[in-house]
């Protein structure tokens, strides 16, 4: 029975956030599911809805957005009929996150095992000693040299990878079953981003936990990610295994993605980028959101609805006319 | 940390020094530029050339000024600021003795201000656009907008003239009380220590308007701030964070956004209590308080310039002292100073 439950199911989420100068309809339709230990990556370009839907996820939304329709399901039970107690010990123990911009995401002023011991508190049965030989133990898991004494080091003391650890402790604290992390490595040094992307592959494998890895760098979620998920200015447009993805792009905004992405057998020379920006949020839509920059635009795509076409197991495709 | 904050705390103090020499300089400097001769003034409508060169040697102002500066000096380091010519007491007695006033004053006010204004300010940036926030809004409109002893002299109107709740706005304590023995020259403290609750009473009653008029002054910086350190804060990464964590409500607001937006508003504090030195003078006339401000006004208008010069050396010593604990508070509370200083 479990096994053939995903663990989480976003079903046609829409959100919307009512600002001054108008609703901006920042996620519409958007539908994905992610099994069991599967890392599943979240690509798009800035804007495109990639932090809002993980906010979403964790009920950690502005208080600005509205859900206008949707579910999402985590481990078979909806997220929405959860009350706000429920869904607050949820966070951190069921679902985690980690950020970029590591320094920031840590209170300045409180001791990184404070701020760990905050969590196993909330989170576990731990009490008194019990609670600094946990926290202890993970800042030893994350592999942060001499645990002992950057127990009570802040964190501008310590460098953006050391406290990407330590969010990453903090966030594994309960073993949780999913694990959003909102681009990682993001202003990290290479060196570093590579250390901290094989600690989360690490510390998934070693639970069998979810991971949503959402980056603007399709490099990065090539190698780690099993399967990924295109977005575009609050849509999802594409959904494949990340071979099937690689390989045969069906979506045109996917594939000149893939054509703006740098590797080794490219020359810098044949990078293409994408024209036009993203469509203004607050204004009336057509449904497909890509058309004003798609080369391939025929007059019904701007007709509702949006089509989801699987075009082979698996592979999922927003546009009509797929490549 | 703990021996890192100590040493910076020591070389705050030692910072301080220098700035403490300077106002000696700067108050001497200044009350000798003033115009007017105090030797003349002191030998009277009547005196001629001879009594008043007499009156200028007894004073020591015939000698130059660097050796007017060492006598200053000296004489300070003794302690002795000079006599008030108008009263004829030695100044630091008379500042010994109405500091204490001055200061219970001050700190009330203060105190006030701060259990108002820092709720206030919370409630207002945890509900944006609610009621709290408007009332927050109105509040620190009003604050800014009202000189002190218009607030008082309106408070003095409707709670002692209209009302009759409050008593004659006349000083610290009324007439029939007398006054508690001297241990920290606050009335409050001392009628307590005494165990004179009627006393404390008295005492009390007298503080409200005064402190009340300085409290209305303070809120509105305090408010403003604390409720824009607050919306910073509570949008901040670590806060997301402390929120994607599970971390209940409580500890949310207080231990991740309520300490750390306490900073700014720490240094706000600051500036209020040396505002509130200032403000205290017109209160203290208003409220025929016998503070150092009602002092310094009397000394002023009769060019009492000992006074004066002890009044200003007071108050800059006191703009320092606290300057200094606000330091030291910061370095307490916020462990990324040290490093950076």
């Amino acid at each position: 029975m479990e096994s053939r439950n995903p663990l989480l199911a976003v079903d046609n989420l829409s959100l919307e956030f009512r600002t001054r100068t108008g609703v901006v309809k920042a996620l519409e339709n958007v539908s994905f599911e992610i099994e069991k230990g599967q890392t599943v990556g979240v690509v798009g370009e800035s804007g495109s809805g990639k932090s809002v839907m993980s906010y979403a996820i964790m009920g950690i939304s502005d208080p600005a957005a509205r859900i206008t329709s949707g579910r999402i399901v985590f481990g078979g039970i909806s997220l929405f009929e959860k009350s706000g107690q429920e869904l607050q010990e949820m966070r951190g123990r069921e679902i985690s996150m980690i950020f970029q911009s590591p320094r920031t995401a840590l209170n300045p002023i409180r001791t990184i095992g404070s701020q760990l011991e905050d969590v196993i508190y909330r989170h576990s049965s731990f009490r008194g000693r019990q609670i600094r030989g946990r926290a202890l133990d993970l800042l030893n898991q994350v592999h942060i040299p001499d645990p002992e004494k950057r127990y009570h080091a802040y964190p501008f003391e310590l460098s953006g990878g050391m406290c990407q650890r330590v969010m990453i402790a903090i966030a594994i604290s309960s073993n949780p079953w999913l694990l959003i992390a909102d681009e990682p490595v993001t202003g990290l040094d290479v060196t570093t981003q590579a250390a901290i992307m094989d600690l989360i592959k690490d510390a998934a494998r070693e639970r069998n936990m979810g991971t949503i890895l959402i980056t603007h760098d399709l490099g990065l979620a090539a190698e780690y990610c099993d399967r990924i998920i295109v977005m575009h200015s609050g849509h999802v447009v594409e959904v494949a295994d990340t071979e099937h993805l690689f390989m045969r792009p069906r979506h045109p905004y996917t594939a000149k993605l893939i054509g703006a992405t740098p590797n080794a057998s490219r020359d810098l020379a044949e990078l293409s980028s994408i024209p036009g920006n993203l469509p203004d949020l607050r204004a009336e839509l057509p449904a497909c959101r890509y058309s004003e920059r798609c080369e391939h635009l025929k007059e019904d795509c701007l007709e509702p609805p949006l089509p989801r076409l699987e075009t082979e197991a698996g592979h999922l495709v927003a546009c009509r006319y797929p490549l | 940390m703990k021996g890192d904050s100590l040493l910076l705390i020591g070389r705050r103090l030692l910072q301080a020094a220098p700035v403490v020499m300077g106002i000696i300089v700067v108050t001497f400097i200044l009350t000798r530029a003033l115009p007017g001769d105090p030797a003349v003034f002191f030998a009277g409508p009547a005196a001629d050339e001879k009594s008043i060169a007499e009156i200028r040697a007894s004073l020591g102002l015939d000698k130059s000024w660097p050796e007017q500066f060492w006598v200053y000096l000296q004489n300070l380091a003794r302690g002795d600021l000079g006599k008030s010519i108008s009263t004829g007491q030695p100044v630091m007695e008379e500042i010994a003795t109405r500091l204490p006033a001055s200061l219970e004053l001050t700190l009330m006010g203060l105190l006030l201000a701060v259990a108002i204004a820092i709720p206030l300010g919370i409630l207002a940036a945890t509900r944006p656009n609610s009621f709290v926030d408007h009332l927050c809004r109105l509040v620190v409109t009003i604050g800014v907008s009202l000189p002190t002893f218009f607030t008082g002299l309106f408070l003095v109107y409707i709670f002692y003239f209209l009302l009759g709740l409050s008593p004659a706005p006349l000083g610290r304590l009324s007439i029939i009380h007398i006054s508690p023995d001297h241990v920290t020259g606050f009335y409050l403290i001392d009628s307590l220590i005494a165990g004179d609750l009627e006393v404390f009473r008295a005492a009390l009653s007298q503080m409200i308007l005064p402190a009340s008029t300085l409290a209305i002054f303070a809120l509105a910086p305090l408010a403003r701030m604390t409720r824009a350190a607050m919306l910073g804060v509570l949008s901040s990464d670590y806060v997301r964070t402390a929120r994607a964590s599970g971390l209940s409500s409580r500890t949310v607001l207080w231990v991740y956004a309520f300490q750390n937006a306490m900073l700014p508003v720490l240094t706000t504090l600051g500036m209020v209590f040396s505002f509130l030195l200032g403000a205290n003078v017109l209160v203290e006339k208003v409220f025929a308080w016998p503070g150092i401000g009602s002092f310094a006004i009397e000394a002023l208008i009769a060019s009492d310039y000992a006074a004066v010069q002890g009044f200003v050396l007071a108050m800059a010593l006191m703009y320092v002292l606290l300057n200094l604990a606000i330091d030291i508070l910061y370095t307490v509370v916020d462990p990324r100073i040290g490093l950076e200083g």
